[in-house]
C-alpha cells in the first residue's frame, strides 16, 4: 500500500530524515509514532509529493512514485486520487461552510454531483458537523475544524487514509468519536496511517506501530510483539503482597521492598509460579501478585533516551 | 481547472479588494468635478473627455488596482503554506503546474472585476455630470482596459514569483509595498532626472536661464527631445515597472495645443494609434508576464510545502 525506502531529506543542516525505510500494508493500522522533530511530519509530506526529499524511493499502491529526487507527477496524481489526507495545523478556507469545504474538495476528485451530495451529508453526520453546515469555518473552534479536516480526507472514500496528528485540539467526546471513526475505517478493510505522539491514541486504534526517532524508523512491529520484545530485553516486573515478612537473600530474582510485606520482583522471564513456591517454602502466603506490564509509552520513552 | 473559483471568491472577499474599489470611487468623484471644470475651456470637449476618462483609469489602474494586484500575488503562495490549504489542497489528485494557474487566473478575474468597475463608474460618472458617450469613448476604453490588464497581470505574475521566495506573507506584503512604490513612483523620478540631464546637455542648457535664451522653435525641438529620452530611459532602466511604460504609452493618446485665446485643443489620436507608435513598451508588458510565471512555477515545482 505505502512504500518508503531508504528515504533521506536534508534541511539545511538538519537531517529529518536518515534512510528511512517502513511498509504499510493493505489493511493496517499503522501508528506512526515519534517525538516532536523526529521526522513523522516530514514522512507524510513525502509520501505525498508535499516535499521533496533527497534520496531514496516512496511507491503508494505498488506504483512507484518517487525515485532519487525525482517525483512521477502522472502517477503520483493518479496514486492521490486513493488517498485522503489530514494534515496537522490546517484551518481550511474561513469563507467557506463546511458544506462549500467538501464540495470545493469533491471537485477536485471529480465526485458527480448527486453522489457529491448524498456523500457530503453524510460525512458531515458523520463528524458531528451536521447542525453546523451552514456556518462558515471561520467561526469553527479548533475542534470542530479537525472535525471538518478529517470529513475533507474521507469524501473519495479513500483507500488509504494519512492522518498527520489528527486528535491534538480535540476534547475526550471528540477523541473517542475519532477513535471509533478509524475503527470504523478498518472494519470497511481501509488503510490508516496515523502519526501521533499522544501513544495512548496510538495503542487504542492501531494494530501496528512504527517509531521514528531522528529521521530513522527504531522499531516496527504488532504492539503486543513490541511488549513481549520489551519484557523479554526489560525484565518482568511483578508486584506482590505477603502476609508475612519474607527473605528474599536465596533467591534468584532482583526484589526490593516497597512497603511491609509488599515486594517489587524483576526477573528476565514471567516466574510468578516459581514466586509462589518460594513463598511458600518460607510458610508464609501470597495474598495480592500483580504482574505490571509496560505501556507503550515507558516502551517508547526507554527508545527514544 | 480547479481552484480558479476558490481563488476568485477568495480575493473578491479580501479587504483589501474592497477598500481598493472604495478608494477608485472617492478619487473618481473628486476627479471627474475636475474634468467637467476643463471641458468648459475646451474647443473639443468630447475629445477631451475621452482623454479624460481613459486617463483616469489610467491612473487608477496604476496607484490602486496595480497596488492590489501586486500585493494579492505577493501573498498568494505563502499565505496558504502559512494557513495548511496548501498541503489540503495538493493532497488531491491535482499538479502543481494546474494548482498555481487556477490561483493566477482567479486572481486575474479579481482584477478584470476591479477594472470593469472602474470602467462602469467613469461611465456612471459621466453620465451624471450630463455629458455623453461616444461609440469611440466605450471602444477607446475597451482597449485601454486590455493594455491596463497586461500591466496589472505582469504586476500579478512578479507577486506571485514573490509569494514563492519569501516564506513570510506579511514579510513578502512589505516588500510588495516597497517594490511597488520604489518602482513606479521612487525610480522614475531618479531615471527621469537623468533623461533631463541628458536633454540639457545635448541643448548646451546649464540653468533655466540658458532655457529662456531658446528660441520658441528650439524650445519646442527640447521638449520632443526630452519626451523621446523619457521613453528611451523608462525602457532602459524601468523595463520591469508596467505601470510606468502603461502610461508612456497613454501619454500618446492626445497632442493638447494651446491657442492664443486662452482655450486649447486636444488632438485625440486614439489607444490603437498609442499602442502601435510604442511596441517596445506593449511587448515588454505582454512578454514579461509569461516570464515571471515560468519562474514562478520553476520555483513552484521544487518547493517544499511544509
Amino acid at each position: 500500500m505505502l512504500r518508503v525506502e531508504n528515504l533521506v531529506k536534508v534541511y539545511k543542516d538538519v537531517r529529518a530524515l536518515d534512510g528511512l525505510n517502513l511498509e504499510v500494508k493493505p489493511g493496517q493500522v499503522y501508528g506512526f509514532l515519534g517525538p516532536n522533530g523526529a521526522g513523522k511530519s516530514t514522512t507524510i509530506l513525502s509520501t505525498l509529493g508535499l516535499i521533496f526529499p533527497q534520496e531514496g524511493r516512496i511507491e503508494l499502491f505498488g506504483e512507484e512514485v518517487f525515485r532519487d529526487g525525482r517525483f512521477d507527477e502522472g502517477r503520483l496524481v493518479k496514486a492521490k486520487a486513493r488517498v485522503g489526507y489530514m494534515p496537522e495545523h490546517a484551518t481550511l478556507w474561513d469563507f467557506l461552510t463546511p458544506e462549500q469545504t467538501l464540495d470545493v474538495i469533491a471537485d477536485a476528485f471529480g465526485i458527480p454531483r448527486a453522489e457529491k451530495e448524498k456523500r457530503i451529508g453524510e460525512l458531515l453526520d458523520l463528524v458531528g458537523l451536521k447542525e453546523v453546515r451552514n456556518r462558515k469555518v471561520g467561526k469553527f473552534s479548533k475542534g470542530m475544524r479537525q472535525r471538518l479536516l478529517l470529513a475533507q480526507a474521507l469524501i473519495n472514500d479513500p483507500e488509504l487514509l494519512i492522518l498527520d496528528e489528527p486528535m491534538t485540539g480535540l476534547d475526550p467526546k471528540g477523541i473517542a468519536e475519532f477513535k471509533e471513526i478509524i475503527r470504523e475505517q478498518r472494519k470497511a478493510g481501509k488503510t490508516v496511517f496515523f502519526s501521533s505522539h499522544i501513544l495512548a491514541h496510538v495503542e487504542e486504534v492501531c494494530d501496528t506501530v512504527g517509531v521514528i526517532v531522528k529521521g530513522k524508523l527504531r522499531l516496527e512491529d504488532s504492539i503486543e510483539n513490541i511488549k513481549r520484545e520489551f519484557l523479554r530485553k526489560a525484565g518482568y516486573t511483578i508486584i506482590i503482597e505477603t502476609n508475612k515478612p519474607v527473605d528474599w537473600s536465596s533467591a534468584e530474582w532482583s526484589v526490593s521492598p516497597l512497603d511491609s510485606n509488599k515486594y517489587r520482583v524483576v526477573a528476565s522471564r514471567d516466574v510468578r509460579e516459581e514466586i509462589h513456591d518460594f513463598v511458600a517454602g518460607q510458610g508464609a502466603k501470597i495474598l495480592t501478585m500483580q504482574i505490571r506490564e509496560p505501556s507503550l509509552e515507558e516502551i517508547f520513552l526507554r527508545m527514544v533516551d | 481547472m480547479w481552484g480558479f473559483e476558490l481563488e476568485l471568491k477568495k480575493s473578491l472577499r479580501t479587504k483589501k479588494f474592497w477598500l481598493i474599489l472604495v478608494l477608485i470611487l472617492l478619487i473618481y468623484a473628486m476627479a471627474f468635478r475636475e474634468v467637467r471644470d476643463n471641458l468648459e475651456g475646451a474647443t473639443n470637449p468630447q475629445e477631451v473627455l475621452v482623454t479624460s476618462v481613459v486617463g483616469y483609469i489610467a491612473v487608477s489602474a496604476f496607484l490602486f488596482i496595480g497596488l492590489y494586484a501586486l500585493m494579492a500575488g505577493a501573498t498568494a503562495v505563502n499565505s496558504d503554506l502559512e494557513d495548511g490549504t496548501v498541503r489540503v489542497s495538493l493532497s488531491k489528485p491535482l499538479g502543481r503546474v494546474s494548482y498555481l494557474l487556477g490561483k493566477f487566473l482567479g486572481q486575474a478575474l479579481s482584477i478584470v472585476v476591479a477594472m470593469a468597475f472602474a470602467t462602469l463608474l467613469s461611465f456612471a460618472i459621466t453620465k451624471y455630470y450630463g455629458l455623453s458617450l461616444t461609440a469611440s469613448l466605450v471602444g477607446d476604453l475597451v482597449l485601454s482596459n486590455l493594455l491596463i490588464l497586461l500591466a496589472m497581470l505582469q504586476l500579478l505574475a512578479l507577486g506571485l514569483l514573490i509569494s514563492t521566495l519569501i516564506r513570510s506573507s506579511n514579510t513578502a506584503l512589505g516588500l510588495a509595498l516597497v517594490m511597488f512604490f520604489v518602482t513606479g513612483l521612487v525610480m522614475p523620478q531618479v531615471v527621469d532626472g537623468f533623461a533631463e540631464d541628458k536633454a540639457k546637455e545635448e541643448f548646451g542648457i546649464e540653468d533655466w536661464k540658458d532655457f529662456d535664451k531658446l528660441s520658441q522653435g528650439e524650445k519646442m525641438a527640447y521638449r520632443e527631445r526630452l519626451d523621446e529620452l523619457y521613453r528611451e530611459y523608462h525602457l532602459r532602466y524601468l523595463f520591469y515597472a508596467p505601470q510606468v511604460l502603461m502610461l508612456d504609452v497613454f501619454t500618446d493618446i492626445d497632442r493638447t495645443t494651446f491657442n492664443d485665446d486662452g482655450t486649447y485643443t486636444v488632438e485625440y489620436i486614439g489607444v490603437k494609434r498609442a499602442i502601435a507608435d510604442n511596441p517596445a513598451q506593449t511587448a515588454l508588458m505582454a512578454g514579461l508576464v509569461p516570464v515571471y510565471l515560468g519562474l514562478t512555477l520553476f520555483r513552484f515545482r521544487r518547493m517544499d510545502l511544509r
